[in-house]
Formats: structure tokens, sequence, C-alpha cells
């Protein structure tokens, strides 16, 4: 009887450490997953795109790290009152694409125009990752236009911006940044750094003289900086009023960083001289020692 | 004729005593390990040194410098001093001349030896930049070879002739004196074109070998780098270059005339003399040093101060204070009281002279390097310093070594004091030149 008893303890036992060990098992394996942080902007680019520019990182032993090849499923999420107005709750979603992040933990994702509508809500998802934890960032941006141009007041040139919204409704004390777009950033345009648009949604900021393009091309930029309501808006405006950048290099000329093909005439000649110059009395002073040689036979 | 036969007997060169044979024997040991360190260094390459990317000029480049300097004495002794008219100079003509050869054509070879890929070496010439100090050392280099192998072989003319009857009794000896001395006879027409021959020369080495040292200078100074961007590089070279060889000059004399005994040749005065000098030269580089190290340690530029605080108080400091003031400041001390000019003190100021001179070719090349514009990190712990290593020293030593034994050869085959001079400055020749010719 005892024996049965302890048998069967014993069979509950195993059973409950089993269950146990299985339950720890699948508790380690989720607590073995890390959590990224993400951290989404939406960007509009006039005239060509609105993007996704994603940012993934970690906590790991040293500091923070970004995550890369972290894959990233994008949804749209269509609002209630665009599906059925007979329901109001009602919410769905589409998948429109994948990312990957790459090796600074970056990715961006181009939003195919039939996804862009006057206000949009999309989902960036980490879903069924191997090595991080599931999660998702949500980003809901009203649709809007920012116009910009050069134009030229009382012989000076000015941008010109304005920010409407997509039915052309002034969006009036928003701040803009205006610059000139140069290889690794953009340089400031104007008194100020940024600048606040008026009651048309506009502002007016004159471009100093004497910026330098290629051939006197320039791009100037101008930009809502990560709008709550808006993200980030970028319009570029390209112009012919700059000053050409001359072309200062001396390749192919005789200089003294040249190759030896072109070495500068004048020190070809001097150093020719003096070589010529001391190997010729060298010559010289040799013939010499032949004339002493010679002289005794003579 | 018994004074002269007694000149001729004295200065005559002479046969190996057994310490001449051991003495040899040890410089060509010495030479034979150095060959099998360069072997490891050509099969392997330059990774067998302790040169690395900071320290990219080690002991070969200071060595190299150092035997520049030591060939300047050729023009010192021989050009500068002739053409002063300074008779007491003549028994060390020579002797500096000597040296310089040796020094000179080992200064080649070291610049050579400090070559990654020695095997490239004819690309200098196809390839090479006229623009590039580098080139201009290899002209410069070259030239003051062939003038002072000239300069060394003029006026040996007549003392070949000398020899080869001198050796009469040995044919085979004679017959290659006889060679050499192109025939000579001491004719006027052969006088003449000597004697003009000999001073075109003693005009010509003195541009030359500025320019040799100047340009070595310029190696260092056309740089931005802290420690040798300075006006000041081209005579600070040339002095210490004057310096260094004067020194070599003293210890030669001293060791020949112990071993050739040539007291009567080379006597007390011309150790005093040389003494005097060697004060003089050593007073000239301390100022050009006052000038290299006061001006950057009063502007204290943020390069300037880590390479001068190296120098000054850090990890240079003993060798660079050892060398300031042991191979400076005592011998200027020691050699201005007479007694210090006596041969064998002034001996040992020169070999203090001579070190010093080495080692601060050492402080010249190597701190600077260590200390780059950029900071010195993401690298490797052996990148950062730099001491050679044993193989290095071993190559540096078989340098050093075969200057000397190219040294001791000249000395066996060649009159170390002119005979044909000497015996001229002391009326010996007068009665009958061309007879005793």
């Amino acid at each position: 009887m005892i024996k049965s008893v302890i048998s069967r303890s014993k069979s509950v036992l195993l059973i409950f450490m089993g269950v146990l060990a299985f339950l720890g098992n699948k508790a380690y394996g989720q607590e073995d997953k890390t959590s990224a942080r993400l951290t989404v902007e939406h960007v509009k680019i006039m005239n060509e795109n609105s993007s996704l520019n994603i940012k993934a990182i970690f906590k790991g032993e040293e500091g923070y790290e970004p995550c890369e090849n972290l894959n990233f499923i994008i949804y749209k999420i269509n609002e209630a009152e665009e599906i059925s107005e007979e329901d109001s709750e009602a919410v769905s979603e589409e998948k429109i694409g994948e990312v990957k992040t790459n090796q600074e933990g970056k990715a961006s994702f181009v939003i195919p125009s039939q996804f862009v509508t006057p206000l949009s809500t999309y989902s960036i998802r980490i879903e069924n990752s191997d090595t991080y934890k599931d999660n998702e960032e949500d980003v809901t941006v009203i649709d809007a236009n920012l116009e910009a141009s050069v134009e030229e007041i009382d012989s000076i040139y000015h941008i010109k911006a304005r920010f409407v919204s997509v039915e052309n409704e002034p969006l009036a004390e928003q701040t803009l940044k205006v610059g000139l777009k140069r290889l690794f950033g953009s340089l400031s345009i104007g008194e100020d750094d940024s600048y606040e648009t008026d009651e048309d949604g506009a502002i007016l900021v004159p471009i100093e003289d004497g910026l330098t393009g290629v051939d006197g091309k320039l791009t100037f930029q101008v930009t809502l900086k990560g709008n709550d309501d808006y993200g980030t808006i970028i319009a570029f405006v390209k112009s012919d009023i700059g000053v050409p950048v001359e072309d200062q290099s001396t390749f192919g000329e005789r200089t003294m960083w040249s190759p030896p093909t072109k070495t500068p005439i004048y020190l070809l000649l001097i150093a020719n001289i003096i070589l010529i110059g001391i190997w010729g009395v060298l010559l010289l002073l040799v013939i010499n020692l032949f004339k002493i040689y010679k002289s005794k036979i003579n | 004729m018994k004074q002269y036969d007694k000149l001729l007997k004295d200065l005559a060169p002479q046969k190996f005593g057994m310490l001449g044979k051991i003495w040899v024997i040890f410089l060509v040991v010495i030479i034979l390990i150095a060959l099998y360190a360069y072997y490891q260094q050509f099969d392997k390459g330059l990774v067998i040194t302790g040169m690395r990317d900071y320290a990219l000029w080690g002991v070969y480049i200071s060595n190299f410098v150092f035997f520049v300097a030591i060939s300047l004495v050729g023009s010192l002794v021989t050009a500068i001093l002739r053409l002063s008219g300074v008779k007491w100079a003549t028994p060390l003509t020579r002797i500096s001349e000597v040296i310089a050869v040796a020094a000179i054509m080992m200064g080649g070879l070291t610049i050579i030896i400090d070559m990654g890929r020695p095997d490239r070496i004819l690309n200098i010439f196809l390839h090479g930049r006229l623009q590039s100090p580098i080139i201009w050392d290899v002209l410069v280099i070259t030239t003051y070879l062939l003038i002072s192998l000239l300069l060394l072989y003029y006026p040996l003319l007549p003392d070949f002739a000398i020899l080869k009857k001198h050796f009469k009794n040995k044919p085979k000896t004679s017959k290659w004196y006889g060679k050499l001395s192109l025939n000579w006879k001491g004719s006027a027409k052969q006088e003449r074109i000597y004697t003009k021959s000999i001073h075109s020369l003693s005009v010509m080495i003195i541009p030359v070998a500025f320019a040799i040292h100047t340009v070595t200078a310029w190696l260092f100074a056309t740089t931005y780098r802290a420690g040798w961007d300075s006006t000041n590089f081209g005579p600070y070279f040339i002095a210490g270059a004057f310096v260094a060889g004067a020194g070599a000059v003293v210890m030669m004399m001293f060791i020949l005339r112990r071993v050739y005994h040539l007291e009567d040749y080379i006597t007390d005065r011309h150790f005093d003399k040389m003494g005097k000098l060697l004060v003089l030269l050593c007073l000239v580089y301390l100022y050009f040093n006052i000038n290299e190290y006061l001006v950057p340690a009063y502007k204290y530029t943020n390069e300037e101060a880590a390479h001068l605080s190296g120098l000054f108080t850090g990890k240079f400091s003993s060798l660079f204070w050892t060398v300031i003031v042991g191979g400076l400041i005592v011998p200027v001390v020691v050699l201005v009281f007479r007694r210090g000019r006596k041969p064998l003190p002034l001996f040992i100021m020169a070999i203090l002279v001579v070190v010093g001179a080495w080692w601060k070719r050492y402080i010249i090349v190597t701190p600077t390097l260590l200390h780059p514009f950029l900071p010195i990190q993401g690298v490797p712990e052996s990148w950062r310093d730099y001491f050679p290593t044993l193989l290095e020293w071993a190559i540096t030593f078989g340098t050093l070594a075969a200057a000397l034994l190219i040294m001791t050869i000249l000395f066996r085959y060649l009159p170390i004091i002119p005979i044909h001079e000497t015996a001229e400055e002391r009326g010996f020749l007068e009665t009958d030149k061309t007879e005793t010719l």
C-alpha cells in the first residue's frame, strides 16, 4: 500500500517536474530574446516619394548597439470610417511591404504611392524574429505639401516656400528650415536657424551672394522637421544662381608634387645645370689622370 | 738623404702585426654576423626590425646620417684647411680623406639596407622624382663619393711613385704601386696638372660637402614634423657633422700614431691644434642646438611640447642629456685646458664626441616619428614604441665594422702620412726631387 502510494507520488512528481521543465524551457526561450527599441520617422520628399525611416537599437554589453539585419513588416492601418460606415469600430490592416535594417540598424521603406492617403497610419512590426522580441511602432501622419521656389525681389534672390494642406489650405505657425544642400549636409541660409510660416503658410528668406556650386548650380532645401502631425517634409529647389566653382586642380601641370614626367622646367634646368657643371669638372679631372699617365709616354 | 730614407721607412705601408690581424678578423666576424642578419632581413623583410608604421625610420637612418656627417671631415681637413694654407694639417689629410671615403661608401650602403625591397633600387633612377629631396640626396652622395675618391687618389700619385721605388725588392708590390702611380715622374707638366686638379677638387668638394649634409637635413626639414620642421636644420646638421668628423680624425690620429709609431709626424702639436678646432666646432654646434631647442620650447605648440617633453624630461631625456652634456659640454670644458688637449685626454674626449654624435642622430630621427600629429590609436602595442632589434643592431654594427675595415685596409696599403708632401715641407726633396722620385 505504502509502496503504491510512493510509486504514485513519484509518478506525480515526475509529471510535475516534466511540466515545470517544459514551462521553464518555454519561459526561458522567450526571456532569451532581445528587446529592440524602434524609432520611426515619416519623411515626404516633395515630387518624389514618402518613406518610413526606421532605426532599431538594443541594449548590448557595450551600451546601445544597432540591430543588424532585422526584418520589419509594414502595415497600413485602415481606420473604421474608411472601411465601413456601418461598423464604426472596425479596423483593418494591410501588409504593404517588408524592409531589413543595415549594419547601422537603419532601414528606409518607400511607401507605394497607392497607400499614401490624406491621413495615414502605418504600423511597423517585428514579427517572429529569432533574435528580437515581437514589437511594433505606429506612425500617423497627415499629408501636406511644401512648395518652394527661388524668386528675385529687388535684385536679391529669395527662397519662397509655402506650406499647405492637401486641400491647399495654408498651414500657419509651422517651423521650416532653409538650407543649401552640400555634400555632407545642409548649409543654413538666412540669418536665422528656422522660420515660422505666416498666415498664408509662407516664408521668405533672402539668399546671400557668393554661394558656390558646380557650374553655378545650387540645390536649396526647405524642411519641416519631425512635426507631430505631418512628419518630416522636404522640398528641394534647384537654381543656377550660384557662383561657378573654379577647378583649381593642378593635374597635368608641372608642379613640385607632379610625377617625374611633369617636373617643373626651372627645377630641371637648375638641377641639370648644377649636375652637368659638377660632373663635367669631375670628368675633366678623370681625363687629367689620363693626361698625367700619358705625359710620361710623350 | 738619410733623413729622407728614415721618413720613407717610417711612412711606407707596413704589414699587419698580430694585433692588426686580430683586429681584421674581429671586424670580419662582425661583418659576417651582419651579413647573416641582413640575409634574414632580405628574406623576411623589414618586419625583423623594430620599425613599424610610425617609427618608419630607425637606427639605419640614424646610422646613415652619422656616416654622412663623418664623411664631411674630408672637406674640412683636406679642403678647408688646405685652401686656408694651414700647413700643420698635412699629416692629417690622408687620414681624413680615408675616413671620408669609407664613411660615404657605407652611408650609401646603409640607405640600401634601409630599403624593404632593395631589388627595386633601380626604380630610384628610372622613376625618381627630381622634386624629391631623396633624389637630391642620391645625386649628391654619388657626386661626393666620386670627389672624395679623386681627392684621396690625386695626392697619392707621387706617393705611389715613391713606393714603387721603395718596394723595388718586392717586384709584385712595386709593380702595383707603379701602376697606381700612373707613371708619375714629377715632371713639370704632371706637377701642373696635379696641382691644378687638387686645387679644383679642394674648391669643389666644399659646396658639394655642404650640399650633401644640407640635403640630408632637408630629408627631415621639408616635412612638418615636430623636431624636424626647422629652417635651421641644414647648418645645424653641418655644424654637427664637423664635430663628428673632427672627433673621428682625432680618434684615428691617436690609434694610428700608436700602432704605426708615427710620433715624429703626428705630434702633440697636432693634437693640440685639433683639440682647439674641436672646441670651436663643439661650441658652434652647441649654439645651433640652443637655437634648435630653445625657439620651439619657447613657442611650445602642442606638437613641439609632446616632442620636447619627451627629450627634456621624458623617455629620451637620459639619452638626450647624456649626448648634450657628455658629447658636447664635457669635451668643451676639458679641451679648453692645454692638458686636456694632450693625446690621451683628447682621444677620450673624441670618443665621447663620436659616440655622442651617433646617439644624437638617433634622438633626431626616432622621437619625432613617435609623435605623429594624429594620436596613435587602435594599433598593436609594438607600433607605439621603437627600439632596434638584435638583428638591426647586428646589421648596424656590421656597417660600422665595414667602414673600419675599409679604413684598416686603406691604411695598410696607403701611406698614412703623405710622404711626398711631408718630404717637400721638411725640405728633403729640395736637393734633387726627380732623383728621389
